[in-house]
């Protein structure tokens, strides 16, 4: 184990997996020479040279539809995009071909292939840089999504994409790059996707969250543990194609209470996904309806007090949870 | 042919069984009635319209049953029980059994459904767009765990108050009734040392479809508690001289009102029913009998309680009714001697009032109007001889108490005021 940010984290599974395997290559804008605009490539270009670290030209749909290419001729492409709001360009890439190839070809064609770079809010980048696509991606047979909330998991599960025969889209939270934890040395230490995990164990609600909402979710638990007496079990979901619920139904049906926690618009997001699921699984169970906690129905403000009111935070996880314990 | 629930009026869904006549297998024949079913109105017996046998009772007592659902089935001669083809309910023909059922309660029914709610019209002017509100409230919200612990529990939904958003009956209200059975209980002040019994069982009566109709009728057209008032003259002459001589031999100071204090609380034990309390979701019976005395002070009316008065001495009521009497007067009730009356007790006779009615002491359903004891000439074995009387109003919370059921209490209290010997022994 060593302590490690959830940048480095990626670029450790990037670099150990181009070592273990030399179809591994990555491909992105500024990448290279620049060495990244988050700086996840850094050393990068230096160490694997340009076949492999491959500086394109701004245009995603190109990006994705060479990856879809290479991948189905046997490489392993990492495509970086410098924010996934810019992967909407290459959606048709990506939901058309990377998502139905091996389906239109009766299971012949893998095209294992991940799609990763940053999403989310919080670092005032207005509404077209501050997205979030979970749900988006995660509505599509054909692709997996993964969503990481700690270094850890941002090594294991990446490290998982780019081994798989799947299309991955690997959301990485741009506000927990500098986020440091405990990550395993071990260069064949991988998390599985689909094995959604307890990030805390309690008696009195389940909150089911995942990536940087997971992190704000913890820090409600231990809140409410501290002011209201309440023990939150915390869920989280690290993947959310393919979803695993097992652990968080088998916590409602303990605490018989349930708070969904995203940061995405409230329609049709994953937390209702999450709710829908966990009424039609532990109905009897309950006895609250499932809360959701979503970001503000409006695009994404600039201005830093603006964005701060348009995201959830932890006072409204903490309000939720009184309110299906009927406390508020 | 099946028996299904049939649609008693346009606005009915649904309906109750409330028992069967006929068990599955017994022969039946036409015109014999079948089962007994409750609707929001009436209660009726559904009827065999042909001979046979009846086979596959699918409905248990006590279930509500949608409009149109079968309850059983008719098997006619070489007939073989078992599913038959199963077709949608919506498909049925629903029909209109008005006509051929015989009312079990119907004159009641109908009283209650001609008294219409009263329509205080300058208020309809005033506000005629206001749109009147669905007082439909029968169908209670409640979380999937507070209905499943419920059932577990083997508690009614009805009886259970809930505390959640619209009144949502949560898992803790499920676990606060269970646990906390007792709620009813009033606190037991320091008045008697030793635990007295438990007369009566502590009950919740869940209200009945009916008796949810009568209370929001009644309630509708006579304000909150829908009173209405029985009057009885007693023969008080064994009663009075009774006193006397238990005065001159005990050295004792029972009143008339002590008597009568001890003659209701005995009379409530063959009545439990006028000793309760109206609740939203159930009506509470209460397993004391704690009688309220009303006293009037400078400041004016106060009834401090006798508990558990059927289990105390004409002299125990008495010494206890002048003490409570004397610390009303100044002032220096403690709550637990005021609190918690089941029944409360009004007695005007010592100001010469013959007859009155009195206000219903919430949350009692009845109080007893006490007037004075007067020699009236009356007609014995064809003998005009004068005797004492006393006229006693009962007023009764309809909700709760019907007519009938009061007139029995007065009656049975008859028993103990007109033959006082009942009350020393």
């Amino acid at each position: 184990m060593a302590e490690k940010s959830y940048r480095d984290a990626i670029r450790d599974a990037m670099m150990e997996e181009m070592d273990r395997d030399p179809n591994v290559l990555i491909m992105g804008e500024d990448i290279g020479v620049y060495e990244g605009t988050f700086r996840i490539t850094a050393g990068m270009l230096k160490k694997y040279g340009p076949k492999r670290v491959i500086d394109t030209p701004i245009a995603e749909a190109g990006m994705a539809g060479t990856a879809v290419g290479m991948a189905m001729f046997g490489l392993r492409p990492v495509v970086e995009m410098m924010t996934m709001n810019f992967a909407i360009v290459a959606a048709d890439q990506i939901l058309n071909h990377a998502a139905k190839v091996r389906y239109f070809s009766g299971g012949q064609v893998d095209v294992p292939m991940v799609i990763r770079g940053p999403q989310g809010a919080g670092v005032q980048l207005s509404a077209q840089h501050s997205q979030s696509f979970e749900s988006f991606y995660a509505h599509f047979p054909g692709i997996k999504v993964a969503a990481p909330g700690t270094p850890a998991d941002a090594k294991g599960l990446l490290k998982t994409a780019i081994r798989g025969r799947d299309p991955v889209i690997f959301l990485e939270s741009a506000a927990l790059y500098g986020m440091k934890g405990q990550v395993p040395d071990d260069p064949d230490f991988t998390v599985p996707f689909g094995q959604s995990r307890v990030a805390r164990e309690g008696t009195d609600v389940t909150i089911v969250s995942y990536s940087r909402m997971l992190q704000m979710s913890l820090q409600a638990a231990e809140r409410l543990s501290k002011e209201e007496s309440i023990e939150a079990e915390v869920i989280d979901l690290r993947t959310l194609r393919p979803l695993d619920l097992e652990p968080a139904i088998e916590s409602v049906r303990k605490t018989h209470r349930c708070v969904a926690v995203q940061e995405q618009w409230k329609p049709f997001g994953a937390a209702a996904e999450i709710a829908a699921s966990i009424t039609e699984a532990a109905f009897d169970d309950l006895d609250a309806p499932v809360e959701r906690v979503t970001g503000e129905d409006v695009p994404m403000p600039y201005a830093r007090n603006l964005e701060l009111l348009a995201t959830p935070h932890e006072e409204h996880v903490i309000e939720a949870v009184k309110r299906v314990m009927y406390r508020s | 042919m099946e028996i299904i629930m049939p649609k008693m009026g346009d606005a009915m869904t649904e309906g109750k069984v409330i028992r069967w006549y006929k068990k599955a297998g017994e022969a039946v024949k036409k015109g014999d009635p079948l089962l007994e079913i409750e609707t929001d109105k009436v209660n009726l017996d559904l009827e065999a319209e042909q001979d046979g046998t009846l086979g596959d009772v699918s409905v248990q007592e006590g279930q509500m049953v949608p409009v149109g659902e079968r309850l059983a089935t008719i098997l006619g001669a070489g007939e073989k029980s078992g599913a038959p083809a199963k077709t949608e309910p919506q498909q049925r023909r629903v029909i209109d059994k008005k006509d051929s059922i015989k009312h079990t309660t119907g004159e009641y029914a109908e009283a209650i459904e001609m008294k219409a709610p009263r329509i205080d019209r300058t208020q309809a002017q005033k506000t005629n767009v206001v749109a009147m509100p669905q007082a439909e409230s029968s169908r209670r919200r409640s979380s999937p765990l507070a209905r499943k612990m419920a059932s577990s529990l083997g508690v009614s939904l009805e009886a259970i108050q809930g505390s959640g958003p619209q009144g949502r009956i949560v898992a803790r209200d499920v676990k606060e009734f269970g646990s906390g059975a007792a709620a009813f209980r009033p606190p037991i002040g320091g008045l008697k040392p030793a635990a007295p019994q438990q007369t009566l069982e502590e009950k919740s009566i869940p209200l009945s479809t009916m008796r949810r109709t009568i209370a929001k009728r009644l309630a509708e057209s006579t304000g909150p508690i829908p009173h209405f008032y029985l009057t009885v003259d007693y023969d008080v002459t064994n009663l009075l001289s009774l006193r006397q001589q238990l005065n001159e031999i005990e050295q004792a100071k029972i009143s008339v009102n002590d008597f009568v204090i001890r003659a209701a609380a005995l009379a409530i034990r063959h009545h439990p029913n006028v000793n309760a309390s109206w609740g939203d979701e159930a009506i509470a019976l209460h397993g004391q009998i704690n009688i309220g005395v009303a006293v009037s002070t400078p400041e004016g009316l106060i009834t401090p309680v006798v508990r558990d008065a059927d289990q105390k001495s004409l002299i125990e009521i008495a010494n206890e009714v002048r003490a409570l009497a004397e610390k009303a007067k100044n002032r220096k009730l403690r709550p637990e001697e005021y609190q918690s009356s089941t029944f409360t007790i009004s007695n005007l006779g010592a100001w010469g009032i013959e007859e009155f009615t009195a206000i219903i002491n919430p949350p009692n359903v009845a109080i007893l109007a006490i007037g004075a004891a007067t020699s009236q000439p009356v007609v014995i074995d064809k003998q005009v001889v004068i005797r004492d009387r006393m006229k006693v109003t009962m007023s009764c919370d309809h909700r709760v108490v019907d007519g009938a059921a009061g007139a029995e209490y007065l009656r049975t209290l008859r028993q103990y005021i007109e033959q006082p010997v009942r009350l020393i022994v």
